[in-house]
């Protein structure tokens, strides 16, 4: 009895399918709207953005446990300030900034334990032929990707010769 | 009454029955329907203007036909003799001069498909954890580039030899007998060597369980299929009286050999926006196919993870020589030469049913990706079937 259940594949084809796609569209919507920046350029950001949006659903859990509100962090600092002596008003003001930056740097240092959720994905769905099969994906996608970029750089479409496009003409062009 | 006596049929007979029925269906359809419709367009086959196409060689079949008729034209300005390996022009000259050469090719054709049907099936029985009902053998012709075993085709034949590969390793057949699998499968058409990298990955498997003698089956299985396809290629560059006359007959059909890794990719994107349908339809079939059943035998519940790998492997090996190539003639049917292309069609049809029906054992997530799997190949596959019917004598994919 094989122990992999078929549907966990599924799990980590369609992340990584996604994933691959966003990077393919990403990939052609830099290439479209900043043509002048140079192909390593356009291929670290493409692939930089998709991964950002990757990390940030990977670990979705945590991140929304980072609580923003400037307005309570302007508070708390305005009030230790208004209760000091002014001669160390400055010093609160810096002690409390770096209070807050702290506490954010503290959530966000605990974004690196990953949610259960991940963990048990990562058990469920990486095994040896998603990974191939997703590389295939990734490959074939980010492929079709570059290669809509080079046409619109391009500009214009170049017709491959008659006689190459297909069988039926070579046959007719070679047979006796 | 006749239902009557069919309950009364054996059980283990009812393999037997339904590839029968395939085959007799497959049979029907070539004639009462692919043959009146491709009449119809009234175009000739490949470099012949007064010779009209026919369900008996359709796309390039013609030259098989020649090369039995009138022999090898040994030159690599005629590559349209040289590309073919022999094996179907030997039996087609073998057989009874009195019946039309079209009509033995037709006739090898059509009775490969039985025998394929057979042996795709116990390869199925021994891979799957689930068992396919031999119901679900015509379904075959569902499966895309299954409707080519109605016509005359070079891939039934090619379909079986690789099935028969296969079948050495996973029943350990006598070494011998496997050997002259892979020497007669790599002479019947080069997609014997698609069958190479399943081939690495059972040896691979056997050399770490330390089955040392299925090891070296699966090694001497390739090393006679590239060995035979080197000898070929030799005897063709001697016979052509040419170094290299196998490959530039080949170069010519290729576009262009070995011209860089994204090259078909940039071509099918191109065809895209050049708007030729049947460009496009080839490109997209060429790609698609593989990439769907790679995607699909992440679904199928096997018995040993070693199978699978092996069946992505092939798949890649098809993907793999038209990237080097850098041609997508042909994928439509050449998907039809590896075993595991039919066995996905059927279990993905099979499980896709029984979720449908509510008869499955798997979860209610498994179920729901059954149906949905099911749902989208049978629409692919209905497009593929009417791909086949109009591209065939168009030239589509070829």
């Amino acid at each position: 009895m094989n122990e992999k259940q078929s549907s966990d594949f599924v799990l980590g084809i369609a992340g990584n399918l996604v994933a691959s796609l966003i990077i393919a569209l990403a990939n052609i919507l830099i290439g479209r709207f900043a043509p002048n920046f140079s192909h390593e350029v356009l291929d670290v950001a493409s692939l930089v953005l998709p991964l950002v949006l990757i990390f940030m659903f990977l670990y979705r859990g945590k991140i929304k446990q980072i609580r923003i509100e400037p307005r309570l962090w302007i508070l708390r600092i305005r009030e230790s300030i208004t209760k000091t002596p002014q001669a160390g008003q400055i010093k609160q003001l810096f002690y409390g900034v770096v209070g807050c930056i702290r506490q954010f740097i503290t959530q966000l240092s605990e974004i690196k334990l990953q949610s259960k959720n991940w963990i048990n994905y990562l058990e469920k769905a990486i095994k040896p032929s998603v990974i191939i099969v997703t590389v295939i994906t990734v490959f074939l996608i980010i492929g079709f990707g570059v290669s809509i970029r080079m046409l619109y750089e391009q500009r214009t479409i170049t017709t491959a010769p008659s006689v190459y496009s297909s069988y039926q003409q070579i046959y007719d062009f070679l047979a006796p | 009454m006749i239902f009557s006596h069919l309950n009364k049929v054996p059980s283990k007979y009812w393999l037997i029955i339904w590839i029968l029925a395939t085959t007799l269906l497959l049979f029907m359809i070539g004639i009462l329907v692919l043959n009146p419709i491709w009449q119809t367009y009234g175009i000739h086959v490949p470099g012949e203007p007064n010779t009209k196409v026919d369900f008996t060689y359709p796309v390039d079949s013609i030259f098989y036909i020649r090369n039995a008729e009138f022999g090898y034209r040994w030159s690599a300005k005629v590559p349209t003799s040289i590309w073919f390996h022999p094996v179907i022009s030997w039996l087609i000259e073998i057989m009874p001069n009195t019946i039309p050469a079209n009509w033995r090719y037709y006739f090898i054709s059509i009775v490969s498909a039985p025998f394929a049907l057979f042996f795709v099936y116990r390869y199925a029985q021994n891979v799957l954890e689930v068992n396919i009902s031999p119901k679900f053998i015509p379904f075959a012709i569902l499966v895309s580039g299954g409707l080519n075993m109605a016509v005359g085709n070079a891939e039934s034949l090619s379909l079986l030899f690789n099935a028969l590969i296969i079948l050495s390793v996973l029943e350990h057949y006598p070494i011998s007998v496997s050997l002259l699998f892979g020497i007669i499968a790599i002479l019947i058409k080069p997609n014997a060597l698609y069958m190479l990298a399943p081939l690495a990955v059972y040896g691979i498997y056997d050399l770490i369980g330390k089955e040392y003698k299925n090891a070296l089956r699966s090694l001497v299985i390739a090393l006679g299929i590239l060995i035979t396809w080197g000898v070929w290629i030799l005897y063709v560059d001697y016979m052509s009286g040419q170094t290299g006359a196998y490959w530039q007959a080949r170069e010519v059909a290729t576009i262009p050999l070995y011209a860089g890794i994204l090259t078909l990719i940039y071509r099918m994107v191109e065809s895209i926006a050049l708007g030729n349908i049947g460009e496009i339809l080839k490109y997209a079939t060429a790609f698609l196919i593989p990439l769907i059943d790679l995607w699909l035998v992440l679904l199928v519940p096997f018995r040993n993870e070693k199978h699978r790998l092996a069946i992505i492997s092939g798949l890649i090996m098809l993907l793999l020589i038209s990237f080097a190539t850098s041609n997508p003639n042909k994928i439509f049917v050449y998907a039809m030469t590896l075993p595991s292309h039919l066995l996905i069609g059927w279990v993905v049809l099979q499980l896709g049913f029984q979720s449908l029906l509510k008869q499955s054992s798997f979860s209610k997530r498994y179920d729901f990706l059954a149906i949905t799997a099911l749902g989208v190949y049978v629409l692919v596959s209905i497009g593929m079937v009417v791909f086949f019917v109009v591209g065939t004598p168009l030239g589509w994919y070829i």
